[in-house]
């Protein structure tokens, strides 16, 4: 195979007065990932390549980076998709803490305000909670959700509003809501259909374009606002 | 929340890497801050135009009946057939329609523009020159 480019993005607050782009050469090999290439970097080039990793398998959410023009997961990424010239950079419009890890802290605070577990009143069943194969499945594609910012990162609601909850807390208030077996649809609600919410959202669809798990997100916020919308006018 | 210098160096601001979605975003605001903006300048002139009564609006008519105002024109009504047709996806999208299939809708939406503004400039061309 080939040589790569990586062309990666760093940036060392404490000693960089800017960031920079670093080109390095390498070996390519038949199904190398873009994981596998930042490894070649550390390993090899230089140790101080920061970046976020750890299932290697997709399914962490911990190394979701801007790579050749899209938000993609370094894990899951073949090079061969995408030519012999790689541009790795960390998520859009999130401060970077070093090279390619981001501050991923307001993310996860708007994730846990919008009470991401089962809330529910009523004395627990017997057995289990009961949800029907069909309930089960309409919330599938949602759960697949691994929280790694990608859809956060792309959203234009969330570049210019600093309180705008985002893409990943409204489709994860949307997977609670749609759950029968939850019953804080109207706490929710009132978390969601208010300033920074709901409204914020203007259907620009870079979320569900951005989300490496191929999650709708827009559909979900989409139907969050049909709820609120119904409560105002006193529909169900 | 982020730095103004990181901004710029962080983001992709390459114009290739806009997906089709953002490009009607993009669009629908330019098209509705220019109608506004058309909307305002439309009143003032009107309102001026009336200030001296009937002779004066006739007078104001007539001079702004030139082909520079009128090729103009015809941005306007480009402008407002995109602005209403996109409007109508995004509504469309809001009462849970077509939201899977956001592209294709876009693409109707630049279809159905094009097919409308062509009509336009077949109706009003021979007017204007
Ligand atoms: C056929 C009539 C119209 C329809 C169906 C329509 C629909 C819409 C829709 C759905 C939006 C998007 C809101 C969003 O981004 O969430 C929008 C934005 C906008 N419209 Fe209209 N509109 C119409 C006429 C007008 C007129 C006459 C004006 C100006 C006087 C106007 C000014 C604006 C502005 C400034 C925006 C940008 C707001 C934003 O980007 O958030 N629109 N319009």
């Amino acid at each position: 195979m080939q040589k790569i480019t990586l062309n990666v993005y760093r940036f060392d607050p404490d000693l960089d007065q800017e960031p920079y782009w670093k080109s390095y050469e390498l070996p390519g090999r038949e199904g190398v990932t873009v994981l596998e290439v930042l490894f070649e970097v550390l390993e090899h080039h230089d140790g101080s390549l920061a970046f976020r990793y750890s299932c290697r398998e997709a399914i962490c959410g911990a190394c979701a980076m801007y790579i050749n023009g899209s938000h993609r997961l370094a894990c899951k990424t073949q090079v061969s998709h995408l030519g012999r010239v790689l541009w790795v950079s960390p998520l859009p419009h999130m401060r970077v803490i070093k090279d390619l890890v981001v501050d991923m802290d307001p993310f996860f605070e708007k994730y846990k305000l919008i009470k991401p577990y089962l809330l529910s009143n009523s004395k627990p069943p017997e057995k289990e909670r009961y949800q029907s194969p069909d309930e089960r499945r309409y919330i599938d594609e949602m759960i697949s959700c691994i929280l790694c910012g990608s859809c956060y990162s792309s959203c234009p609601s969330v570049w210019t509003g600093e309180h705008y909850l985002g893409p990943a807390a409204l489709m994860w208030a949307y997977r609670f809501t749609a759950d029968g077996r939850d019953e804080g649809d109207a706490e929710r609600l009132n978390l969601t259909a208010q300033e920074g919410g709901l409204w914020r959202c203007h259907t620009i669809f870079n979320c569900t374009e951005a989300c490496p798990k191929n999650i709708n997100l827009t559909h979900s916020i989409q139907q969050l606002k049909k709820k609120a919308a119904a409560r105002v006018l006193g529909g169900k | 929340m982020y730095r103004p210098k990181q901004l710029k160096e962080n983001a992709d601001l390459s114009l290739r890497n806009i997906p089709v979605g953002m490009w009607g975003w993009i669009l629908q605001r330019i098209t509705g801050l220019l109608l506004v903006f058309y909307l305002m300048l439309h009143i003032l002139v009107v309102s001026v135009a009336m200030w001296g009564g009937q002779e004066s609006f006739d007078r104001w008519m007539h001079g702004l009946h030139n082909p520079v105002l009128l090729t103009l024109e015809l941005g306007l009504i480009l402008t407002v057939i995109y602005h209403a047709l996109n409007g109508l996806r995004i509504v469309l999208f809001d009462l849970g329609y077509g939201i899977r299939a956001q592209r294709q809708v876009f693409a109707a939406v630049m279809v159905l523009t094009a097919l409308i503004f062509g009509y336009s400039l077949y109706v009003i061309v021979p007017y204007i020159y």
